[in-house]
């Protein structure tokens, strides 16, 4: 069987491909020069691997795939970063010792969906500012599990943590949004 | 006998991390048992299973919204720079 190989014309790789790159980091990056070195980067990464391109895929695939990894480093370095720096405001223990909540941690009710589109405009935007308060690496992990629908096997495997260390992520990362919208009084 | 009961029920640190589980993966028969256990007795954590299932459908609902909101394109600007970046690697002095 004879299969076209993809060829690929770095001469042209900005005009055609720096619009959905672009896309594709903003999806998963929120500072504009951080979304510019990641798509740079991978130009550039792409032409060190150039003879490592079999031609299996299209030239875009290929990009994005790249594309992907840096982000993935980008989480990662991000992470270790906040891991520390976070440490202490985030380890706010909502548990007494004995494992039940403490008085001022105990969920309350609160409205969580809002039919009227003004309130629930106001609700997103607190969901949102309470959402980037999460440290770096709960972050990551929120962005991959929701944004990008992975399943917690990949994001273990991606950002380098054990399936243990992701629930405890995940639970940690839960608990704060959670209590963050019943302080904010919605 | 009384330590085994203690052993079996889970306290509130325990279930929410459970509930979490829960939310994406199987548990086991014993941990669905434990927890079921632990709602009879608890309010608060009943109530915790209600708002953290609806909290994931408003992440992913606020993350679909934010990426559909906002997507600037890069300008012809930044593209011939990326380009002059390409170039300048592809054909080095």
């Amino acid at each position: 069987m004879n299969v076209k190989a993809t060829k690929l014309s770095p001469e042209n790789w900005a005009a055609e491909h720096a619009v959905y790159l672009y896309a594709f980091a903003r999806k998963r990056v929120d500072e504009d020069d951080v979304i510019f070195d990641l798509v740079q980067d991978t130009f550039l990464a792409a032409l060190e691997g150039i003879t490592a391109f079999k031609g299996q895929s299209s030239e875009r695939t290929w990009l994005t795939g790249i594309l992907k990894n840096k982000v993935m480093d980008y989480y990662r370095r991000k992470a270790s970063i906040h891991f520390q720096s976070a440490a202490g405001d985030a380890q706010a223990d909502f548990f007494e010792e004995d494992g039940h909540w403490k008085k001022e941690y105990v969920p309350k009710r609160f409205k969580l969906d809002e039919q009227d589109p003004l309130e629930r405009k106001e609700f997103n935007n607190i969901l949102k500012a309470c959402m980037t308060k999460l440290p770096g690496l709960w972050h990551a992990v929120f962005t991959m599990k929701f944004l990008d629908d992975e399943q917690s096997a990949i994001i273990c495997r991606e950002l380098r943590i054990t399936p243990a260390n992701y629930w405890v992520i995940l639970h940690r990362a839960k608990l704060n949004l959670r209590n963050c919208l019943q302080l904010n009084g919605i | 006998m009384k330590k085994w009961i203690r052993n079996a029920v889970f306290n509130c640190r325990e279930a929410t991390y459970i509930i979490e589980k829960k939310l994406e993966d199987s548990i086991g028969f014993r941990e669905r048992l434990q927890l079921q256990i632990h709602f009879i007795r608890c309010e608060p954590c009943r109530l915790y299973r209600q708002q953290s299932g609806a909290l994931d459908k408003l992440v992913t609902r606020v993350m679909d919204e934010t990426r559909t909101a906002h997507a600037p394109e890069p300008d012809q600007k930044t593209i011939a720079r990326l380009q002059y970046e390409i170039d300048r690697h592809l054909n080095p002095q």
